[in-house]
């Protein structure tokens, strides 16, 4: 059993650098009108001492259950790798609640996370210790990774040498090679082939197939239909609609981020 | 307000935290992450010379190399006797690069570890571990330097010498606190990083490193060394090295600064370890 829980969750990211004098800001209540809302990003706003600060996340409020595989949609800024730290636990939020039960696996960054001078072998320890995957656990599953990262004799070659893809390749091994819970994506399935990509959604989809949570943040509508079942569409670090995947999918390609009325609340997932 | 995610729990339990228990999580989930934070240090070291010929033992060249240059110069200077001279100069050397390399790497600890920090839910003080385990790696490969005077002039090796490792032992606590509490303010405050550059240079000058405490004490009041808490982080380790036992006076400070330095950082830890991410 796991689940996300998040309720009333906000994120403010103060800015400190000269800004502060140099320039002058709309705040929260201005952001509000059109003008703002046209824009992509997080809001800009001043906190309650005064300083300078980025909304990245809004009031959100979620419920993730076992066998739920989400899509997050949204422009770029809309507040979705945010939403996948506070997930993840790797930024506590301001204000707000989260829960969270189930072994978490994160993926954001892991071709990142290699070291480039390292090869490929010595990378599946390094990155998979840093995700927390014991040395014995990488060494018993190493024909598992060489086999889903398809490198061959690359793996003996310094990362640095490889194309983005191929980290990519290597990192999504390592990260889905202990089958967490639940699993954490930003846009990373993308720089792979596609050859990759459809090995890389198959493997999800099996992970996934039962009790798991996926959530995966993407601008890429054909990998999410292969991914998701249901989709959250943020725009300015708020929740504008979540619900399945086909109908919010329109949405976000329609641009429709008119926020709901608040007279007609919104249809919680189902 | 707490996040809490129960990563390795087995069962579906919840449970939510004050900021002091996180803090105190994170500082003990930090230590028992060793395998980890060990690797990474080695790795730290092994990538710094990756492609070299020497590989880390370039760190023993170049302790080796000013060593022996500073030996040969200040033994004139003083007109004291090399034999005695020499092995005082390689340990206060050796343990200064210790202390002042945690330093100078201190306050970059949580930015230059951003990646992980931002993708990874980790206890922070593992970066702080790791920081002076580094050190501690390098301090190991000068001691070849401190063992080549040995053999070269020779040192009396007396039961007191075994006291170095008790010593580095506290040091390394003390060392651990200054790591974290640092790295604390210095990613929010960045100004710390030239601050703390700026300060080394200066206590390598008044801290009894070139120069003795008895040579001071001739000419002024030995006051200005004993409240120097470089002075006796120092000490507490080059007094074993040359096979004496440190004064009382050395291990209360250190004992006293390791305490109350750990209490300080707690209490921060527990206040600020929240807003880290966000002061990336």
């Amino acid at each position: 059993m796991s689940h996300i829980f998040l309720d009333g969750v906000s994120v403010e990211i103060p800015i400190y650098s000269g800004l502060d004098r140099s320039l002058k800001l709309n705040l929260f209540q201005k952001a509000a009108s059109s003008s703002i809302m046209r824009s992509a990003g997080g809001t800009i706003g001043r906190d309650r001492r005064n300083r300078i600060v980025v909304r990245a996340l809004d009031d959100v409020t979620l419920h993730i259950h076992d066998g739920d595989r989400v899509a997050l949609l949204g422009r770029n800024g809309a507040g979705k790798t945010t939403l996948l730290r506070v997930m993840a636990d790797v930024m506590e939020p301001i204000g707000g609640r989260v829960r969270i039960s189930g072994r978490t696996s994160t993926l954001f960054n892991l071709a990142g996370l290699m070291d480039p001078e390292l090869p490929g072998y010595e990378n599946v320890f390094y990155a998979g210790g840093l995700i927390g995957i014991p040395r014995n656990r990488l060494r018993k599953l190493m024909p598992d990774i060489e086999a889903f990262a398809e490198l061959g004799d690359f793996l003996r070659m310094p990362v640095r040498t490889y194309s983005a893809g191929m980290k990519v390749r290597l990192g999504f091994a390592v990260a889905t090679c202990i089958e967490p819970d639940i699993l954490l994506m930003d846009e990373v399935i993308g720089a792979g082939d596609a050859h990759f990509v459809d090995k890389a959604v198959r493997r999800a989809q099996q992970l996934y197939k039962q009790s798991n949570i996926l959530v995966v943040a993407s601008h890429d509508p054909e990998l999410l239909q292969g991914l998701c079942n249901k989709a959250i569409l943020l725009d300015h670090g708020k929740v504008i609609a979540q619900g399945p995947l086909d109908e919010i999918a329109k949405r976000y390609a329609a641009g429709d981020f008119a926020a709901p009325a608040p007279a007609a609340p919104q249809q919680p997932a189902a | 307000m707490d996040a809490i995610l129960d990563a390795n729990a087995t069962t579906a339990t919840t449970v939510e935290l004050t900021a002091a228990q996180r803090a105190h999580r994170d500082i003990v989930d930090g230590l028992n992450l060793w395998p980890v934070w060990g690797a990474l240090a080695w790795h730290d070291t092994r990538i710094r010379y990756v492609r070299t010929l020497l590989g880390p033992l370039w760190i023993t060249v170049s302790m080796a190399v000013s060593v022996f240059a500073l030996g040969f110069v200040f033994s004139k200077i003083f007109n004291t006797d090399l034999t005695t001279y020499l092995p005082f100069l390689t340990a206060g050397l050796l343990i200064w690069g210790f202390i002042s390399g945690v330093l100078l790497e201190a306050a970059a600890t949580f930015p230059s570890a951003q990646l992980i920090i931002l993708s990874v839910s980790a206890p922070y003080s593992m970066h702080a571990y790791r920081g002076v385990l580094r050190q501690i790696i390098i301090f190991g490969h000068n001691v070849l330097v401190y063992l080549g005077v040995v053999l070269f002039v020779g040192v009396s090796v007396t039961p007191a010498t075994l006291l170095f490792f008790p010593a580095l032992i506290l040091v390394c606590i003390v060392m651990a606190w200054v790591t974290l509490m640092v790295a604390l303010i210095g990613t929010r405050f960045r100004d710390l990083q030239p601050i703390i550059t700026t300060i080394l240079q200066l206590f390598f000058f008044i801290t009894p490193l070139i120069w003795d405490r008895d040579q001071l004490a001739e000419r002024a009041h030995p006051i200005w060394v004993d409240i120097n808490p470089f002075y006796h982080l120092v000490e507490i380790m080059r007094a074993p090295m040359l096979g004496k036992v440190p004064s009382l006076l050395t291990v209360a400070v250190v004992v006293a600064i390791a305490i109350g330095g750990w209490i300080a950082t707690y209490a921060m830890f527990a206040r600020f370890r929240r807003r880290i991410p966000y002061w990336l």
